[in-house]
């Protein structure tokens, strides 16, 4: 048995047992580097991220409705955001005012998922 | 400019989820669509935080249940100190019949948590149970890029989805008229009738080759009182064997009734056919006769008992169970109980009856918890002789074990419209029994087939992820938010969690949790003999 300190009881909790096991034997095979591959700041925006667990924005040192639009202009702040210059030029069409509308902001998913 | 095409291939989610192909626009909820995603937290001072967990303690023994998975471990007294370490010093653990179980976590860096258990462990020993910590969900590290341990992804089940169980209203109408029947005193306001053969054998039909892969299907006569329409059951049970043997399938059936049409004969038939028997009896007399009465008020007890006694006596071939009721001062549980097994159960149930709240027969607040205390000594002598490898034959228990043993992650509460269907006496299909003759509830009939639009529809909307309230709750992927029926009465609406009892569901379920580790760590051959045997 993999876990010493935590006992599997019901049949779903064996399956994180057995699933810890299958990758202490192929720990070796795995490839470390590239496992976070950068993509850029155009895969996915979650505004849900940003605020706090209360759902707010004001405890934030980066507010959103400051940094949001930061981001696809210039690219400095490393947000994900999609890439409004080149690809998505609509993105924000839905959104007045991020402070109010970010959640009508879309999310941009590869084509064919 | 240079673009690249692959990322030309990126385009918006809400174009994705527009084309027919996908999944229209589910799901919506805010809490789904935007499940939380790390990337890992820059910060210089890599440490761990709780995740959500109900942490519990038997005797000595620590356990934790997670949530998100429905997963249950046992820990070690290392395991446990980790997770205590993490809770604020002034955070009690929630209640049970709190929803949210993990309100107040804190950041503790690695460089402290070593050093706080050092004198008693090994160093090693304390790296090794943060990892199998994180590995089980019950903690995240913080400062490290990892993936996360989220609820799997809401979607819909795949389609079309096998029939497993059929639920057939053969005789809508009754001889009895409780004064709490769901179903109005048997023809749930719409004429009285009976299922004709000819319905019936569609019926058969329209299960058997709608059931995929499964090797066993159910049918399960219904009503009313299913026994007005014996000649039509003693026809089916031999055209479905046929029907099932051609299709190389085995058919099971089952019967809840009210034990008034029980003779010598029915019952030898029942038992030769191998035909499961649920009787709908409320306790001793003067529980039953409450409200089990027949339409000119009289109780039924005193004509049942003995044709009860009879089944018990003569139908050897499946076990007999009793359906209590439980409604407006009927909460003496344990008396009922005992009073059913003394009588020859095998199974009781306790169902507490489905009511709008204002309905006389509907359990006070006070009683639903009265309820409650009974259920909770029941379920301690339960674990008593579980440990004993002797089964107390009280159905709630087993229900909640055998769910808790399996730690399906459920976004829908029951198999209703999945799995589970119901079939009116004209042959129209429903969500299942309790819909019975409802238009609204209507999905397709036996002849024309499921209708598979509406199942969607329904299966979109009564999605776990869309119901609000339920996302930050502990059982909220064993309870799904309860039977769709009781919202459908209680709040009229069959999407609506059922918010009237979520502390009570809360609590039984902690119950359950308690019981399933007090029998599991003793015991576990219990769950092989007793729980996996008692099938879906």
């Amino acid at each position: 048995m993999t876990m010493k300190h935590v006992r599997a009881l019901n049949k779903k909790a064996r399956l994180f047992e057995e699933n810890a096991e299958q990758r202490k034997k192929t720990r070796d095979e795995d490839v470390v580097a590239l496992q976070a591959p950068s993509l850029g700041c155009s895969l996915i925006f979650d505004p849900g991220w940003e605020t706090d667990s209360a759902g707010g924005v004001t405890g934030l040192c980066q507010p959103v409705e400051a940094d949001l639009y930061g981001c696809y202009d210039d690219c400095w702040w490393p947000a994900q955001v999609p890439d409004q210059l080149t690809n998505h030029l609509t993105w924000s069409d839905s959104c007045a005012s991020a402070e109010r509308d970010w959640r009508k902001l879309d999310l941009i998913y590869p084509e064919g998922t | 400019m240079s673009q690249s095409p692959s990322i030309q291939s990126f385009v918006p989610l809400s174009r994705l989820l527009a084309t027919p192909a996908t999944l229209g626009e589910f799901p919506t909820s805010p809490h789904t669509s935007f499940a939380p995603v790390v990337f890992g937290d820059l910060t210089d001072r890599p440490g761990a935080e709780l995740s959500e967990i109900r942490q519990f303690r038997i005797g000595g023994k620590s356990y934790v249940f997670v949530p998100a998975v429905t997963a249950i471990f046992g820990l070690d007294e290392l395991g446990s100190e980790i997770l205590e370490l993490l809770r604020p010093p002034q955070a009690q653990s929630a209640s049970a019949t709190e929803a949210v179980q993990t309100p107040a976590t804190r950041h503790v860096p690695l460089a402290e948590i070593i050093p706080a258990l050092q004198p008693r462990h090994h160093r090693s020993d304390i790296v090794a149970a943060i990892k199998e910590l994180r590995g089980i969900g019950a903690l995240r590290l913080v400062g490290f890029r990892e993936e996360g341990l989220n609820s799997p992804a809401p979607q819909l089940p795949p389609m079309p989805f096998p029939q497993r169980t059929l639920v057939l209203n053969v005789a809508n109408d009754c001889n009895l008229g409780c004064s709490y029947c769901f179903a109005a005193q048997g023809d749930y306001g719409t004429p009285k009738r009976m299922m004709s053969e000819e319905t019936a054998r569609r019926s058969v039909d329209f299960l058997l080759s709608n059931s995929g892969n499964h090797k066993t299907v159910t049918v399960v006569f219904f009503g009313g009182e299913p026994l007005m329409n014996l000649k039509l059951i003693r026809g089916l049970v031999d055209y479905a064997n046929d029907a099932g043997a051609k299709a190389g399938k085995e058919v099971e059936f089952t019967m809840t009734t009210n034990a008034t049409y029980l003779t010598r004969e029915v019952i030898d038939f029942l038992s030769e056919k191998r035909i499961g028997v649920s009787v709908s009896i409320d306790g001793p007399k003067q529980y039953h006769d409450l409200r089990r009465t027949y339409k000119s008020g009289n109780g039924s007890y005193d004509f049942i008992r003995p044709r009860v006694l009879d089944l018990l006596n003569r139908h050897k071939t499946r076990p007999i169970a009793a359906r209590a009721t439980l409604t407006h001062g009927v909460t003496a549980v344990q008396e009922c109980f005992w009073h059913l097994k003394e009588m020859g159960f095998h199974e009781v149930g306790f169902a507490p009856v489905t009511s709008a709240a204002q309905d006389e027969f509907a359990l006070t607040h006070d009683e639903m918890w009265q309820v409650m205390d009974e259920f909770r000594q029941l379920a301690n002598l339960y674990v008593e002789k579980a440990i004993h490898n002797q089964h107390l034959g009280f159905s709630n228990v087993s229900n909640i074990l055998s769910e808790l043993h399996a730690g399906v992650v459920k976004a829908y509460p029951c198999g209703a419209g999945l799995g589970l269907l119901g079939v009116g006496a004209d042959g129209d299909l429903y969500l299942c029994h309790r819909f019975s003759e409802s238009r609204e509830h209507r999905m397709g009939s036996v002849r024309e087939g499921l209708d598979e639009a509406k199942q969607e529809q329904f299966l979109r909307q009564a999605h776990l992820s869309r119901k609000s309230g339920c996302q930050l709750c502990w059982v909220r992927h064993i309870c799904s938010g309860g039977c769709h029926h009781e919202a459908y009465t209680r709040h009229g609406a069959l999407h609506t969690p059922n918010a009237h009892y979520c502390e009570w569901i809360r609590t039984w379920i902690d119950i359950g949790l308690d019981c399933y580790a007090r029998i599991m760590d003793p015991n576990p051959f219990f769950f092989e003999k007793f729980i996996d045997k008692r099938g879906a």
